[in-house]
């Protein structure tokens, strides 16, 4: 049955997915990135064969991507001539200005397996630095499918606490602080030993779960599968 | 082992490897071993693939394949991961029965848990 499948043309030809890069997070990104050109996302995916199940992935507007952190200031992709004192080093935020698609190549090609099959993964991942999509003919061409998964700019999730949980927030840590440096002292103390406390219950809470693991048979349940 | 045996064991194989006796005993010997391990080795790599088309199949209606299991275990269906692979390849809207049978069950438990929410945790 595993081979049999790529031979039906609905399952093998290759669906394209558009991804506009902006304002993503470089690694979540290429999480996704990496798993599309893979397959993974489709029921028939077969390590064995990775050529036939994987996709093709286009991603818009690389300049807009978005580190966390310092990592336009401290992070640096680095390469080798071969000759001494050949290295050569660019920091994230020049190589934002050089070369934008490699920002999200380099993360990509990192999270694919390291074998034979890594360089035409890779020719499948099309990076352009702008909206136009040179490809939309082709996609067009092709079957659509449900599982193509098509993302759009990054949208930040929207927390909403409620009043409960911003009071179990501070469960805790509510400690009176004055302004000598003998309550700083208690007050370092009390926070330690919570952190121990808090430790000691998770380390018996998982050990109590160890046993919870396995299945209950409990009696059976009215609401059974028909078919 | 006999050397005619050792020949016909050796056919197919690639140089010298299938015409002299010294290299031919020698790879069929370890053949013969990658052949035994590999055996064993098949089976966690189908083991491995069932499990990865099964995530694939239960993400597609948002669920993982932790979850997944562990409904369809709390509820005692039966079903194994072979068979599973099979209805999310062949028969999804099967396998979406089966999911949305799981996802009833999940929604009954503790999280990360087969203790139904009516019992307590501890």
């Amino acid at each position: 049955m595993s081979r049999a499948i790529f031979k039906n043309p609905l399952t093998s030809s290759h669906l394209w997915h558009v991804i506009d890069a902006s304002g993503h997070r470089v690694g979540r990104l290429a999480t996704k990135i990496s798993e599309l050109l893979r397959g993974k996302h489709k029921p028939i995916y077969d390590r064995s064969v990775p050529l036939e199940c994987g996709d093709y992935v286009v991603v818009l507007n690389a300049h807009k991507v978005e580190f966390t952190g310092k990592k336009w200031d401290q992070k640096m992709y680095r390469k080798h001539s071969g000759y001494p004192g050949g290295l050569k080093e660019t920091l994230a935020k020049d190589m934002l200005v050089e070369n934008p698609e490699h920002i999200i190549r380099h993360a990509v090609m990192g999270m694919i397996p390291k074998n034979n099959s890594k360089f035409y993964l890779g020719k499948r991942l099309k990076i352009y630095d702008g909206i136009f999509n040179p490809h939309q003919g082709q996609i067009t061409a092709t079957p659509s499918s449900p599982i193509a998964l098509n993302i759009g700019p990054f949208v930040e999730k929207q927390i909403e606490p409620t009043q409960e949980q911003i009071d179990e927030y501070y469960a805790g840590y509510k400690l009176q602080i004055n302004n000598d440096s003998q309550s700083f002292d208690l007050l370092e103390t009390k926070v330690r030993s919570h952190k121990d406390q808090l430790k000691r219950e998770r380390r018996l809470l998982r050990k109590k779960r160890v046993n919870e693991l396995k299945p209950l048979r409990s009696p059976p349940k009215t609401e059974e599968i028909d078919n | 082992m006999n050397i005619d045996k050792v020949f016909k064991l050796a056919k197919g194989f690639f140089g010298r490897s299938k015409n002299c006796k010294s290299l031919a005993r020698e790879r069929v010997e370890k053949g013969l071993e990658y052949n035994y391990v590999s055996r064993k080795l098949k089976k966690r790599d189908f083991r491995k693939m069932w499990i990865e088309r099964i995530n694939a199949g239960a993400r597609q209606h948002e669920m993982t394949y932790s979850d997944f299991q562990r409904g369809l275990i709390a509820s005692g269906v039966e079903i194994n991961r072979k068979i599973l692979s099979e209805l999310a390849v062949s028969e999804p809207f099967s396998f979406k029965v089966l999911v949305d049978h799981s996802k009833n069950t999940v929604s009954n438990l503790h999280p990360k848990s087969y203790i139904p929410l009516d019992q307590p945790k501890n």
